[in-house]
């Protein structure tokens, strides 16, 4: 009942595509219009909180710390290196970039040496004045505005390093949620005019911070966005041509791609939701999987022989209306189980493709017949020179040699692949988890080196939160509280890895000195509580609104920490909480948060998300491949080859050093549901052949003719779709393409090799094909 | 102006009685009026300053204000009562001839008054939302101002005044409009321009009472638009005229108990 009715369905959904092809196309023409429209309004994000989990403690922490605390990834971060930043020009230059800065647009405040204020206790007098009020010309007075600056702790590796040489502009900007961070793209790219405008000579500069870093992502992005689709488009007219050779005939399966893929990318803003670097290889993955139904649906078509092109495309329809559906479903399903990912980007990705595969099929079964019937000359006429063609191309004495190598050698063929399969398990059990930010970079860029600049010469930009909470409003003012973070602080600046720490505490230490006519006995937390209330109240929010909440109950601690792979940061992190357990204690709780405890714990993501999408992959594709062939030992077939090229995947990674990181993460899980598509066709195929004849050489030799070309041809769309990836600016993308395309290789060798030998070899039992086999021949 | 303003939301929001105007005013001799309107010749105020954090949170002082007028000078004494640990620390701004102010600030905790030097006009007055420049009064010759508009606001029939100053660096604000109440030449709303041009904070007063015969803004609200505060004072009672003495004011005076 269910299947006639199906069966029903399928001939009016075939026929409809085919006789009112017109209608079909008109619609689709609609859709189109609609498509490029939704494509255009794309919109772009340039954060990187999408590549971790929103969930967790320390995420959900860490923003609550930025909104309290008016912190966050606002700042840039101007960096200038000189033999001597104190020199009358090189300040004066300090204090005109500032003032330019100032008056950008979305600029929220500037902190240089020429803005700082400098406290000064005197007897009778406390002097609250600018570091710099008029900038000296005197070398004695330059020498004594050194000494006091670098001497500061409020303002030595802030906005001076202690040797003088190098000198910080930070410049916070004001948040406009709607532009999703294009605020700081424009200050970056006015910091970058103003920069461009002429430095003093013998000055280095270096644009660094939180917020030049995303412009830079996002940079990359555009740059990633630009060169992949367009060159994966490229590349597969290509292919297409040498396989078709004709315009008229490669045209279809051209066109059916492109449609597939623009619908499927107007879901990005059917659901509002952005790209990112992540999402910026759907394209391209897309593309390359998409084409290849249409590949297979026009190559079937042109080895049918007729006149009649309504009754050729309908029988091919028919034919490969189930085969495509079960590839595709396979390749939702392999994407489908990123979904379940910890990490917002790589969600969408899964979603988002998933969605492609299905929109590809249903494309493949509409679209492309409807247009095939409109494209005039493309008929039986043209069917039959392209198969004279076909019969006697290279293809095809490729394929028969193919076919022959693999009846002589079968055995080896599958012993070298399970040895093969052995010999690469020593690297997958030395694979490295990464899931720092700045390892994303390549080395060679600019903000890279501008960033290691920074460390090495002013200060570390990865920030480290250590709250202190209490229970009362004005806790923090307890002076015994203060100590425990003064205590912390001292312990933290003997650590190698950090660079500066800063509380309120630094800030009340230099007020008591400064009411003490600047003894240095008096640079200590202040005795009681009152002193502190005091003390502050001279002080505007501005200054400490980064350190303290306004009702003084929660505090930090914050840690300016050199950039560090992933597993550096977890033993800092288990040395960090060590010495908190067991020294620092008080009427408070304290935790430790912040982007470096995110980027840490960043390594649970990508491996709890590796392990679960390989395994729901796994299921999800293996299963249904079960299901389909209805045939245990099809099944076991299908699978070798495809786990063996996965395994060479992760071995090469672990051998050459390639980290698992939030791209590389998903490679399986893209990848299983894309090669198991070439297995899905071929042990189709093979299943029908043998039910002709029940001979296993003729099955393989016959399904070796019919499907071996779609498939090369496939796969080289698909290392083209794969392999523009390497032009990225972002390594794990780049690693990304690589690998993907590495194990497009891996899993044809697999398809075309492995399984015919595995057939030939052990003869399994295919759905249907007993009744003709005797002793495994006809 | 502005400044004459602030000195009213802090401290008394005195206003002469001066008769509403018979032809039309321009910009300049509206702020002459509110600079040069009786406000008494002193006034001991008590108070009340909330500070709304931008969760909504508040925190409360009380303080005692006392104003003194010394010729054309303002001499003002603000003492912190409550909380506890604020309790008895000082301010005294006497105003000198050029338009500038000397402070001092005593904290018990030390038991010691300390002159505050230095240009820190920008700075937050005793970490509310009014800086140490709102506290000053200026005079208007230091200000270019303009009628724009006579509107109705709140209850309150305007003036509005655009007021720049004459040097750009003479102030942390680009310009401000003003509101003043027609009747009272009581500065009743102000926007504050910072030096980009935006609207930075803005003082509204809500309620405006005649107190021993003088306008007084008996509440005032300063809005912080960028850090999303906002800094209530309330005057929970006021005397003019009652004849304080200059020894108030005087540095001796804020080290006493």
């Amino acid at each position: 009942m269910s299947i006639d009715l199906f069966k029903n369905l399928c001939n009016k959904w075939i026929d409809f595509a085919l006789r009112r092809s017109r209608v079909v196309l008109f619609i689709y023409a609609l859709l189109i219009v609609g498509g490029l429209w939704s494509v255009a309004h794309i919109r772009l994000d340039y954060m990187t909180d999408s590549f971790f989990d929103p969930t967790t403690h320390n995420f959900i922490e860490t923003k609550k710390i930025e909104k309290e605390f008016n912190i966050g990834s606002g700042e840039a971060l101007v960096v200038l290196h000189a033999d001597d930043i104190f020199t009358e020009k090189n300040l004066r230059f300090i204090d005109k970039l500032t003032l330019q800065f100032e008056n950008m647009k979305y600029v929220e405040d500037v902190i240089s040496l020429t803005t700082v204020n400098d406290i000064l206790g005197e007897k009778d007098n406390f002097i609250v004045e600018k570091l710099i009020e008029e900038v000296p010309s005197g070398s004695d007075a330059l020498q004594d505005l050194r000494k006091k600056a670098t001497t500061n702790p409020l303002f030595a590796k802030n906005v001076i390093s202690p040797d003088g040489k190098t000198a910080g502009i930070i410049v916070q900007v004001s948040e406009v949620p709607e532009l999703l961070g294009g605020e700081k793209r424009i200050v970056v790219e006015n910091i970058e005019k103003i920069l461009a405008s002429g430095i003093p000579a013998g000055m280095e500069i270096h644009l660094s911070g939180g917020i030049p870093l995303s412009y830079y992502y996002s940079e990359f992005m555009a740059h990633d966005m630009s060169i992949f689709l367009p060159l994966a488009l490229v590349l597969m007219i290509a292919t297409l041509f040498i396989a078709f050779r004709k315009v008229k005939v490669m045209a279809a399966p051209a066109a059916g791609t492109s449609v597939s893929l623009l619908f499927t990318m107007s879901l990005f803003y059917l659901f509002d939701l952005p790209l990112n670097n992540v999402t910026v290889v759907v394209p391209p993955v897309i593309m390359g999987c998409i084409v290849g139904d249409s590949l297979h649906f026009v190559m079937h078509t042109l080895r049918k022989r007729g006149k009649d092109k309504t009754l050729l495309l309908a029988s091919s329809m028919r034919e490969l209306f189930i085969p495509c559906f079960m590839t595709s479903i396979t390749t939702f399903g392999g994407f489908i189980s990123l979904v379940s990912s910890d990490s917002p980007a790589v969600r969408q990705m899964g979603a988002i493709a998933g969605a492609g595969m299905l929109i590809g099929w249903f494309v493949t079964f509409t679209f492309l017949p409807a247009l095939m019937m409109q494209i005039k000359g493309l008929g039986g006429s043209l069917v039959d020179e392209m198969k004279v063609e076909d019969s006697d191309s290279g293809v095809n004495r490729l394929l028969s040699g193919i076919c022959d190598f693999i009846i002589r050698y079968s055995k080896i063929i599958v012993i070298a692949w399970l040895a093969l399969g052995c010999a690469v398990l020593p690297g997958i059990l030395n694979i490295k988890v990464e899931s720092s930010l700045l390892a994303q970079l390549d080395s060679n860029s600019q903000i890279y080196k501008s960033v290691v600049f920074t460390e090495k010469n002013l200060t570390g930009i990865q920030l480290l939160h250590f709250s202190f909470k209490t229970q009362s409003e004005n806790g923090i003012k307890n002076p015994a509280i203060l100590r425990q973070m003064e205590k912390l602080q001292r312990h933290l600046e003997t650590m190698p890895e950090v660079d500066k720490t800063m509380s309120v505490v630094d800030y009340l230490k230099q007020m008591n000195k400064s009411f003490h006519e600047e003894k240095n006995e008096f640079y200590v937390v202040p005795e009681t509580r009152e002193m502190v209330s005091q003390y502050t109240l001279l002080y505007g929010e501005d200054d400490l609104e980064k350190l303290v909440d306004s009702g003084w109950s929660w505090g930090l601690v914050t840690a300016r920490m050199k950039e560090r792979n992933s597993a550096e940061y977890i033993r800092i992190l288990a040395e960090m909480r060590g010495y908190v357990r067991d020294n620092i204690s008080g009427p408070f709780d304290i935790e430790i948060v912040g982007p470096t405890v995110t980027e840490a714990e960043g390594v649970t993501t990508v491996t709890n998300g590796q392990i679960r999408s390989l395994i729901q992959s796994f299921c999800i594709v293996f299963g249904l491949m079960f299901i389909m062939f209805r045939s245990f030992s099809a099944g076991f077939v299908s699978m070798m080859p495809n786990v063996i090229p996965l395994m060479i995947n992760f071995g090469i990674m672990g051998f050459f050093g390639i980290r698992l990181d939030t791209a590389t993460s998903i490679i399986s899980a893209v990848t299983l549901g894309i090669i198991v598509d070439h297995t899905i066709h071929y042990v189709h195929g093979f299943g029908k052949n043998l039910r002709k004849t029940g001979n296993y050489e003729f099955a393989m030799r016959e399904t070796m003719m019919e499907k071996g070309s779609a498939m090369i041809f496939t796969t080289a769309i698909l290392m083209c779709s794969f392999g523009v990836a390497i032009f990225s600016n972002f390594v794990p993308i780049f690693q990304f393409g690589l690998l993907c395309t590495g194990l497009m290789i891996t899993a044809m060798i697999g398809d075309m090799l492995v399984i015919p030998a595995l057939a030939i070899w052990f003869k399994p039992r295919f759905h249907g094909s007993d009744a003709k086999i005797v002793d495994g021949r006809k | 102006m502005r400044y004459a303003l602030i000195v009213s939301a802090l401290a008394l929001f005195i206003a002469a009685g001066i008769k509403p105007a018979q032809k039309k005013l321009t910009g300049r001799q509206i702020a002459e009026k509110v600079y040069n309107r009786d406000d008494g010749a002193d006034s001991i105020a008590r108070m009340e300053m909330i500070l709304v954090d931008k969760k909504g949170r508040e925190t409360k002082r009380q303080l005692i204000m006392k104003l003194r007028d010394k010729g054309a000078l303002n001499h003002s004494f603000l003492e912190f009562t409550e909380p506890a640990d604020i309790a008895g620390t000082k301010f005294l701004t006497l105003e000198v001839e050029n338009g500038d102010a000397t402070q001092y600030l005593f904290l018990p905790a030390l038991g010691r008054a300390r002159r505050i030097v230095g240009g820190q006009k920008k700075q937050s007055f005793v970490n509310t939302d009014f800086s140490y420049e709102d506290m000053s009064r200026r005079k208007p010759d230091r200000d270019k101002q303009t009628l724009i508009k006579e509107e109705k606001w709140n209850g309150f029939n305007c003036y509005v005044i655009k007021v720049m100053p004459v040097k750009p660096d003479d102030s942390q604000y680009s310009k401000s409009e003003v509101w003043v109440d027609k009747q009272s030449f009581v500065v009743v709303k102000v926007d504050f321009y910072n030096k980009k041009g935006k609207k930075s904070k803005q003082l509204t007063v809500g309620k405006l009472e005649r107190q021993a015969g003088i306008w007084t803004a008996m509440t005032a609200t300063m809005k912080n638009f960028k850090r999303k505060t906002s800094t209530i004072l309330l005057v929970k009672g006021i005397k003019y005229n009652t004849g304080l003495e200059e020894k108030i004011f005087a540095l001796r005076n804020l080290e006493e108990k």
